[in-house]
């Protein structure tokens, strides 16, 4: 099964919608589709708006690909159940998003070696046929973020009035 | 100990959410209420302000200078903290006013770039991290990378 995430954004993103559809219809792979906002419907793939994020997890977790665009909630999720990931930035030119800065998160993460970035659709089949590898040692560096985050909030605690 | 702190969280939904959701645990103990636009996964929160999504429109940015304004009076938080993205704005600038203390995290999304809304950050907030190390040279010394929800880059 490839997991595909359109993610909460409200512009359409017809591209990949399109490709996914084409490559469930041509492959007979079940192709589970969030679209979210996007207006875009397939024909061929079972598809859902939004489901409660732990649902959404555990489809993630069964995943053979998971293809996202390259948001970051999307590639937090993606990354976090260690399934072969690959991202599609949305484009400003084809009206898919208010900027360009997607690419350079589908850019760190293929730096990074934890996914694969796609930018032109004729290559989605041959990458969903053969995903990339997965990271297998991926660990964010969390807890001195949450710890440093922690910190702040005891030193409001303690400031406080007395 | 004093009383239990409150703490304002306000972000975008998405990955802003996304990340806001990750660090509760950073704020066990304490009260949290949401500031947060209205949105289908926003929805599902306890203790929320929603407002509509139309960041961009100035008349919504002086509504939500008011909300902001009447919330805080009710609410009196401690702490701002934001995940992003423009929805800060307004609550950092009301709680100046209140004198609560800000703390900023640049979204996961801003690389090597930074965001508009963390350019105005940078200056408003009293802590300011950034969550991959390409993006520390971006800004200046106020900004800090101590960590990050999506790098494995260690913090220094």
């Amino acid at each position: 099964m490839i997991y595909v995430t359109l993610g909460t954004m409200f512009l359409d993103f017809k591209r990949l919608v399109d490709v996914m559809d084409d490559i469930a219809r041509d492959s007979g792979e079940q192709v589970i589709v969030q679209l979210g906002m996007s207006p875009t419907r397939p024909q061929h793939c079972a598809w859902f708006d939004f489901l409660p994020r732990e649902e959404v997890l555990e489809i993630q977790r069964h995943a053979r690909v998971i293809v996202g665009h390259a948001g970051i909630g999307t590639a937090l999720d993606a990354l976090s159940v260690g399934r072969p990931f690959v991202t599609v930035p949305r484009l400003k030119r084809f009206n898919e998003h208010m900027n360009d800065h997607q690419i350079e998160i589908a850019e760190a993460i293929e730096r990074r070696g934890w996914g694969r970035k796609v930018m032109e659709m004729s290559e989605m089949a041959a990458v969903c046929a053969n995903p990339p590898a997965v990271k297998a040692d991926y660990r964010p560096n969390k807890a001195p973020l949450i710890g440093a985050v922690r910190a702040m909030v005891e030193r409001v605690h303690r400031d406080r009035k007395g | 100990m004093p009383e239990p702190i409150k703490i304002c969280c306000t972000c975008s939904h998405g990955g802003h959410l996304n990340e806001m959701l990750q660090i509760q645990e950073a704020f066990e103990g304490h009260t949290v209420f949401y500031f947060c636009y209205d949105a289908d996964t926003t929805r599902r929160l306890e203790n929320r302000y929603l407002v509509p999504n139309m960041a961009k429109n100035p008349i919504e940015f002086l509504k939500n200078l008011v909300r902001v304004t009447r919330i805080f009076r009710k609410e009196r938080p401690d702490l701002i903290v934001s995940t992003g993205a423009e929805i800060a704005i307004p609550v950092v600038l009301i709680g100046k006013l209140f004198r609560v203390p800000a703390l900023y995290i640049e979204c996961g999304a801003q690389v090597v770039r930074p965001s508009v809304t963390g350019r105005v950050m940078y200056w408003m907030a009293e802590e300011f991290y950034v969550q991959w190390p390409e993006l520390l040279a971006a800004y200046g010394p106020r900004a800090r990378f101590v960590g990050s929800l999506i790098d494995e880059a260690p913090a220094p």
